[in-house]
């Protein structure tokens, strides 16, 4: 009798599984994680102020950079303050936290929006102007709004397709 | 680093699987978000939540401070995220060797 043959069937007794399952109810298990992946890809819908908002606090932070002390430290703490109430405010309404897991789901746009961030921070300590602090700001927020959204749509897609059971 | 496949019994329970499923990718979940995507009474979450919180696979919390009536929030421990990803490892090597039976 091979080690396969003696897989037992799974006996749930007050939920409790006590002996492992056979090959085919592993299946059936996997199939059900598949099913609550495709359920988390439905619960993942970002409000649509959600990417217009990370912008304006992102255009927010760099600005802030060419601002005086007296200035620029107020106009962070209003930004950090908009960030808290943006990712409190989604977790309130999918019911879900923002985790750094989603981010691997979709990490050529996480790695986009990131790397946008990052370069516009370094133009603008390159350049210190205003006019160029004020055109990477816009550009920053126009990019933040596609780039959100792609990498939801990609998140998703993913989770609907299978992450882990394949 | 893929892990190594292990068997866990607390984590193949149906409900328990499919919110430690749920967890490993959303981290942390509100309680009434978990419920629904099982589709189960409260009574049936709260069961499967309270053993897997016994094992360290989850752990509970309930912000207060934000007014309101204050909601249990759901959160996959480092612990837990090992045991799913174990299990899974060992789902798919059992369905791997149906696969290359029927082949």
């Amino acid at each position: 009798m091979t080690e396969r043959d003696c897989y037992l069937s799974v006996m749930e007794n007050n939920g409790e599984s006590t002996l492992h399952p056979s090959p085919e109810e592993a299946r059936a298990s996997l199939e059900n994680v598949r099913r609550m992946e495709a359920d988390l890809a439905d619960r993942l819908v970002t409000p649509w102020w959600y990417y217009p908002g990370l912008g304006l606090v992102e255009a927010l932070f760099i600005t802030s950079m060419t601002f005086p002390a007296w200035l620029g430290l107020p106009a962070v703490a209003l930004g950090l303050a908009g960030l808290g109430l943006l990712v409190r405010t989604w977790q309130r309404l999918t019911g879900l936290g923002l985790s750094l897991q989603y981010s691997a789901l979709a990490p050529g746009w996480i790695i986009a929006l990131v790397g946008t961030y990052l370069s516009a921070i370094v133009v603008v300590l390159l350049a210190d102007q205003a006019v160029v602090t004020a055109v990477v700001a816009i550009v920053v927020f126009a990019a933040t709004v596609p780039l959100g959204r792609g990498a939801d749509n990609a998140m998703r897609y993913r989770l609907r397709h299978g992450t882990r059971t394949r | 680093m893929k892990p190594a496949p292990s068997f866990d019994e607390v984590i193949h329970a149906p409900n328990r699987l499919k919110i430690c499923a749920l967890l490993a990718t959303a981290t942390t979940a509100e309680f009434g978000t978990l419920r629904d995507a099982l589709g189960v009474a409260d009574s049936v979450t709260s069961k499967q939540l309270k053993v897997l919180s016994e094992v360290g696979y989850v752990k509970l919390s309930k912000p207060t401070g934000t007014g309101g009536r204050a909601k249990t929030w759901v959160t996959l421990t480092p612990a837990g995220r090992r045991a799913f990803q174990g299990h899974l490892a060992m789902l798919q090597q059992m369905a791997a060797d149906v696969a290359q039976d029927v082949g």
